[in-house]
C-alpha cells in the first residue's frame, strides 16, 4: 500500500526487479493461510509472509493488467495453480486511491493476499507487536496500521482506524504542484506519449485545486446565441472598428459596420469621426427602412460613447428602437459585430497584399469585402447567402473581378479627341452600389471613375513605381495639356463620385442652422432684397436725411468730362451679446475703387493714434486717477 | 465724418432714392461719403482744425495727440479716426469739451472708456485694467478651442531633459553671433 513514493524513486530499478520476478514465477510457492476461507470481506487484503507475491483474484481491482505472463505457483497441496496475469491494482483507500504494483492474477484463489516478502523487498518495513501489524516506508513513515483480526492480519484499505497516519498528498496532487499547475489533460496526455522519462503514475481526475481557482479562474463561457431574428430589421448589430493608422482616400479612419441578425446582410460607411456614427445611423435607417419594409426594432452595440450620447439615446427612443448595450467589457456579447469585424480586416488584408495596393485603399476594399460578404455562405443563415434572405433572390457573381487588379476604363467619345486614347489604365477598387458599374481609380489623374466600360487584366496589378517615373517625366506637356477641363474636376472628383465613402462632414443642431439663417435674412445683398423690408426702408430713409441736412452733395447736371462714380447701399445688422438684433444699418458708400489718384483723389492718408500713445494716456491716467471718456462718429458707427 | 472735400467728385443718386423730375441729374458732393479714398483724411484735417481752433496743441510727434491746458486743468485728447479719447484733471471741464463736440460733429458719448481697439478696459481709483479676454475666445471660437482643457503651463512640467535626445548635435557657430 502506498507505494507510489517508492515507486516513484525507483522507477528504473524496478525494470530489472521486474525481470527477476518472471524468471523466479515458475517456482513461485504459494503457502495457502489457515483461514483460506474465512468470512472476512473479500475486499480485504491478508497480510502473510509466506508468499512470494501480492495476489488477488478479483479481476475488477486491476488498473492494468498484463496477461502475457501467465504461469502457475504452486500451493500448499502441492498443487499449482494458475496465475492469468500480473498488474497494477488500484485499491480505494479512506484517504484516497492507492496503487500496489507486481499482483499476480490468479482467479481460483478466494483471497486478497498481500506479500510481506514483496514489500520488504521493495524497502518497506513490517513490523508486528501489540496485536497489529505496522507497514512503513523505506524512511520510516507509518503507512499502515492493521490490526490483529482472530489470528491474521487483514488490511482493509476502507476502515478508518487501520490508517496509522494519512497517507501523503495525493501523488496527483504533488505531481500537479511540481509542474506548476499545469492542466491536468496535458499532463495525462504527456504521460501516454511518453514524452518525460520519469513519469509518475497518474489519477485521471485530480481534486480541485484552489490556486488553480485563483490563478486560472476565467470567464464562463459564454452561452451560444438562444435567440435569433426571425423578421428582417428585427435586431440590427452595429459596431466601429478604427481608427486605422491610415486615413482612407477619403480621409476616414473609422468604419461603422451595421449587421441585420435575420439576414445577415451587412453594411459598412466610413466615418472621419467616431461621432458621424449617429448621423450615418439615421441616414442607413431610413434606407433599410424604405429598402425591406420593415422597421427596426432593436439595435445592439457595446457601450461606446458615440452610442450612450442623450441625443443618440433620444433619436432611438423616438424611432421606438430599443437600444441593447452589452455589459462593459465583454465584447463577448457583440459577438456578431467582432466576428463581422475580424472578417472584414482579414479579407481586407488579404485583397490589399494581393495586388501590393498601398494601405490607403483599406476602404475600398473593406467596402468591396463586404459587397462579396453578402453573397458568400455564412454558418447562421441556413442554405442562402445573406443576399438572397435580404433581397429574396439569389446573387449573380458573373460580373465579380479581383480586387485590385489593372483595368482600362474606355473614355467617352465626348472626352476625347480622335487621336486620344480610347482607354485610360486604372485600377479595379470595387463595385458601384448605385449603378450597375465599377469603381475605378486612374492614378494618373487622381480620379476615381464609375463605368461598365472595363476591360480587366486580373492577373496584373498597378506599377507604382513605373507610374510614380511616367508621371515625373511627362509632367510638363500634360499640364499643358489638360489645365483647362480636367485641371478642377479633379479634387471635387476625387470626392464626390465616392458614393460610399462620403461621409458627413459634421454635424449642427437645427437650432444652430436657423439661426444661422436668420443672420443671412437679416443682412441683405444690395437694394432690391432690403426693399423687402420695411425695417431697412425706415434706416435707408435715416441715412438720406442725414445726407441731406448734412448737405453732403448738391443735385448737378451731368459733366460732360468728367468721370460719375457710383454708389451703393450696404446693409448691416448690429446684434446684441445674445445674438438678438440691436439695430439695423443701412449706409451709402461711394465705390471708392473706381476713384483714380490725382483726378478724383490726391493724398488720402491720415493718421491714427499709436498704441504706445494710447497706454501712455492711459498710465497717466492711472496714475493721476483721471477718467479717460470715449466718443465716436455717430455717423460712423 | 463729414469733412469738406477739397476735390470735384461726382456720385450718381442712389438707388431707390432719385429724385423725380430729377433722373438725369447727379451729386457733386460736398462733404465726403463712405468708402471715398480720400474720406478719412478729410475727417482729420476738419477735426484737427476744429480742435486747434479751441486752443489745443497739437503733439509735435503724434499727430493725434491733442493738450489743452488752462491755468491749472488739463485737458488730453486722442483720436483714432473716429473715436476720440478724453481725459483731463477736471470733470467739468471734460464735461463741457464732450458737449461742445456733440453738438459739432454728432458724436457720441460713450461714457468711460471701456472698449477700445479690441481691448477691454476696466478703470479704477488709481488704477487701469486692460486686457484682451473677450478677442482671445475670439480666437478660440474661430478655431473651435471653446471647450479646450485649460492648462496653467502650455507645455509639458515634467518632461525631463537630458543632455542626449538622439537628435544631431546643434552647430554651435550657428548661434554665435
Amino acid at each position: 500500500m502506498g507505494h507510489e513514493a517508492v515507486i516513484c524513486k525507483s522507477k528504473n530499478q524496478q525494470h530489472g526487479e521486474e525481470a527477476q520476478i518472471v524468471d523466479q514465477e515458475e517456482e513461485d510457492q504459494l503457502f495457502v493461510a489457515p483461514c483460506f476461507s474465512s468470512i472476512e470481506s473479500s475486499e480485504s487484503w491478508l497480510n502473510d509472509s509466506c508468499y512470494t507475491n501480492h495476489m488477488t483474484h478479483d479481476k475488477d481491482q486491476f488498473r492494468e493488467l498484463r496477461s502475457s505472463n501467465t504461469s502457475k505457483v504452486r500451493i500448499g497441496n502441492g498443487k499449482y495453480i494458475t496465475v492469468e496475469g500480473k498488474g497494477t491494482v488500484a485499491i480505494s483507500t479512506y484517504s484516497g486511491t492507492k496503487f500496489i504494483f507486481d499482483v499476480l492474477y490468479v482467479p481460483e484463489i478466494d483471497q486478497n493476499l498481500f506479500s510481506v516478502g514483496q514489500l520488504i523487498k521493495k524497502g518497506y518495513k513490517v513490523v508486528f507487536e501489540d496485536k497489529s501489524c505496522l507497514i512503513k516506508d523505506a524512511d520510516g513513515h507509518d503507512i499502515f496500521k492493521v490490526k490483529m483480526k482472530g489470528k491474521n492480519f487483514a488490511l482493509n484499505p476502507l476502515e478508518e482506524e487501520q490508517t496509522a497516519f494519512p497517507i501523503k498528498e495525493n501523488i496527483t496532487d504533488v505531481w500537479h504542484k511540481r509542474l506548476g499547475h499545469y492542466h491536468h489533460k496535458g499532463l495525462l496526455q504527456m504521460k501516454s506519449k511518453m514524452m518525460a522519462n520519469d513519469f509518475p503514475a497518474l489519477d485521471d481526475h485530480i481534486p480541485n485545486c484552489k490556486a488553480c481557482q485563483s490563478g486560472k479562474q476565467s470567464r464562463k463561457p459564454f452561452p451560444k446565441v438562444t435567440w435569433r431574428a426571425t423578421k428582417k430589421l428585427q435586431l440590427i448589430h452595429i459596431d466601429i472598428a478604427g481608427p486605422q493608422r491610415t486615413p482612407s482616400l477619403n480621409g476616414s479612419l473609422y468604419y461603422a459596420v451595421f449587421i441585420d441578425d435575420f439576414s445577415r446582410m451587412c453594411w459598412i460607411f466610413f466615418l472621419k469621426h467616431k461621432s458621424e456614427v449617429a448621423q450615418v445611423f439615421w441616414n442607413f435607417k431610413a434606407r433599410v427602412e424604405n429598402e425591406s419594409g420593415c422597421k427596426i426594432q432593436i439595435l445592439r452595440s457595446d457601450n461606446g460613447k458615440e452610442y450612450t450620447s442623450n441625443s443618440f439615446n433620444s433619436f432611438c427612443e423616438e424611432a421606438g428602437i430599443q437600444h441593447q448595450l452589452t455589459a462593459p467589457y465583454t465584447p463577448q456579447q457583440n459577438g456578431v459585430s467582432e466576428r463581422q469585424n475580424r472578417f472584414i480586416l482579414e479579407m481586407t488584408r488579404c485583397m490589399l497584399h494581393e495586388k501590393n495596393l498601398p494601405k490607403k485603399f483599406w476602404a475600398e476594399a473593406a467596402n468591396t469585402t463586404v459587397f462579396l460578404q453578402n453573397r458568400l455562405l455564412t454558418r447562421v443563415v441556413k442554405d442562402q447567402t445573406p443576399f438572397e434572405a435580404w433581397y429574396g433572390y439569389k446573387p449573380s457573381l458573373n460580373f465579380l473581378k479581383i480586387f485590385g487588379c489593372l483595368c482600362f476604363t474606355f473614355v467617352p467619345q465626348i472626352k476625347r479627341d480622335e487621336l486620344d486614347k480610347r482607354a485610360l489604365p486604372g485600377i479595379f477598387i470595387g463595385y458601384s452600389l448605385v449603378a450597375k458599374a465599377y469603381k475605378v481609380l486612374q492614378p494618373q489623374t487622381r480620379k476615381i471613375v464609375i463605368s461598365r466600360d472595363v476591360h480587366f487584366m486580373e492577373d496584373e496589378e498597378w506599377n507604382w513605381e513605373d507610374a510614380k517615373k511616367m508621371n515625373s517625366t511627362s509632367k510638363e506637356p500634360k499640364i499643358n495639356f489638360f489645365c483647362s477641363d480636367t485641371e478642377e474636376q479633379n479634387i471635387d472628383d476625387w470626392q464626390n463620385v465616392m458614393t460610399n465613402d462620403t461621409p458627413i462632414r459634421g454635424t449642427r443642431l437645427l437650432y444652430d442652422v436657423y439661426q444661422r439663417c436668420n443672420i443671412a435674412v437679416c443682412e441683405p445683398a444690395d437694394f432690391k432684397e432690403a426693399k423687402m423690408d420695411q425695417n431697412w426702408i425706415v434706416v435707408m430713409k435715416e441715412e438720406l436725411f442725414m445726407i441731406e441736412r448734412n448737405k453732403t452733395w448738391e443735385l448737378v447736371d451731368r459733366p460732360q468730362n468728367r468721370k460719375v462714380i457710383g454708389v451703393k447701399w450696404v446693409y448691416r445688422t448690429k446684434l446684441n451679446a445674445d445674438g438678438s438684433i440691436n439695430k439695423h444699418k443701412a449706409r451709402l458708400v461711394v465705390k471708392g475703387y473706381a476713384q483714380i489718384f490725382g483726378v478724383d483723389c490726391s493724398d488720402t492718408f491720415a493718421p491714427v493714434a499709436r498704441l504706445d500713445t494710447i497706454r501712455l494716456l492711459l498710465a497717466i491716467a492711472a496714475q493721476e486717477n483721471w477718467k479717460v471718456y470715449q466718443l465716436d462718429s455717430s455717423q460712423r458707427s | 465724418m463729414n469733412g469738406f472735400l477739397q476735390e470735384e467728385i461726382y456720385v450718381e443718386q442712389p438707388e431707390g432714392y432719385i429724385k423725380e423730375g430729377e433722373e438725369d441729374k447727379i451729386c457733386l458732393l460736398k462733404k465726403a461719403l463712405y468708402g471715398l479714398k480720400q474720406a478719412p483724411r478729410v475727417w482729420y484735417s476738419r477735426i484737427d482744425e476744429h480742435l486747434q481752433n479751441l486752443g489745443f496743441a497739437k503733439s509735435f510727434s503724434e499727430s493725434t495727440l491733442y493738450v489743452k491746458q488752462n491755468g491749472a486743468n488739463i485737458l488730453i485728447i486722442s483720436l483714432y479716426v473716429d473715436d476720440l479719447l478724453v481725459t483731463g484733471n477736471n470733470t467739468s471741464f471734460v464735461e463741457k469739451f464732450k458737449q461742445e463736440m456733440m453738438e459739432v460733429f454728432e458724436m457720441t458719448d460713450l461714457g468711460l472708456m471701456t472698449f477700445f481697439l479690441g481691448m477691454e478696459i476696466m478703470q479704477d481709483e488709481h488704477e487701469v485694467f486692460i486686457c484682451q479676454k473677450k478677442y482671445a475666445k475670439e480666437i478660440l471660437k474661430k478655431f473651435k478651442l471653446e471647450e479646450c482643457k485649460e492648462m496653467s503651463t502650455p507645455m509639458n512640467q515634467k518632461e525631463k531633459l537630458c543632455k542626449e535626445d538622439g537628435t544631431d548635435k546643434i552647430d554651435q557657430a550657428h548661434l554665435e553671433v
